[in-house]
């Protein structure tokens, strides 16, 4: 008889950390809750949406000097020079992130992905890839979206919806099990 | 006996398995059969508890060469 063939039971992971390692768990966690038949939806707040942004190396021109986009949940109005000072700092893009320990100055996440794709190990970029085509949604906070001026969506690697804490409240109240990363 | 549908994991670690078995199983029809082989250390575990989660029923598992296993499941309803 199975678990699931009543209503499927929900669950939440929030990624709060822009580290490679703890990424890798949020979406191991969200991806294989997934398949296992329980409906999971992931929200990404401060550092945490910058697995899903776009690429961007620390020396590119558009990353410091580039015009501020607006999108979904953007107040430009409020924009300062701190804007693009913060989106300069920001890790931007899942191969750009650093561990949470051992990261040597980035020789850590070199030595990490080597040993992974060496294991058969899926990405990070991989797993993101696989949790989002199998259905589990992704949902950015939008004052971090506002603060650290992600544009949705053209920032973004993947669609993500803007929302905030009382979504974030209807969500986890519903669910079984919610989890902070 | 053969599968309706086969597929191959060999060389992929938790959680593709599981996620690419959900992913085909989504597109098939209760009653039909899957044909899986992989060589992950979790992957007869992984395979067992999503046939018991999801509501398949596991008709048979064989050992292979170089620690691959080859699992048949019955869709369930």
């Amino acid at each position: 008889m199975s678990d699931a063939k009543a209503t499927p039971r929900k669950g939440t992971v929030m990624l709060v950390s822009g580290e490679l390692d703890k990424a890798l768990l949020a979406f191991e966690i969200a991806g294989g809750f997934q398949a296992m038949g329980m409906e999971m939806s992931m929200w990404f707040v401060l550092y945490g949406a910058d697995c899903l942004r776009k690429p961007r190396s620390r020396f590119s021109w558009g990353k410091w000097f580039g015009r501020l986009g607006g999108g979904m949940g953007r107040v430009p109005e409020t924009d300062s020079a701190l804007q693009h000072v913060v989106r300069g700092l920001t890790h931007e893009g899942a191969s750009q992130l650093p561990l949470s320990q051992l990261n040597y100055g980035g020789l850590g996440p070199a030595i990490v992905r080597r040993i992974m794709r060496r294991k058969g190990i899926c990405s990070l970029e991989g797993m993101i890839r696989n949790a989002h085509d199998i259905g589990v949604r992704f949902t950015i906070c939008q004052i971090c979206v506002d603060a650290m001026a992600i544009a949705v969506p053209d920032d973004l690697l993947y669609p993500a919806e803007v929302k905030g804490v009382s979504a974030y409240y209807l969500e986890t109240a519903a669910a079984d099990y919610n989890v902070v990363i | 006996m053969s599968a309706d549908v086969r597929l191959d994991v060999s060389g992929s670690c938790c959680p593709v398995p599981i996620i690419q078995l959900a992913k085909a199983v989504q597109q098939m029809a209760s009653g039909q059969t899957l044909e899986i082989t992989g060589n992950d250390p979790l992957f007869q575990s992984s395979v067992r508890d999503f046939c018991q989660a999801r509501g398949h029923a596991l008709l048979s598992e064989t050992a292979g060469a170089n620690r691959s296993v080859t699992m048949i499941l019955r869709i369930g309803e």
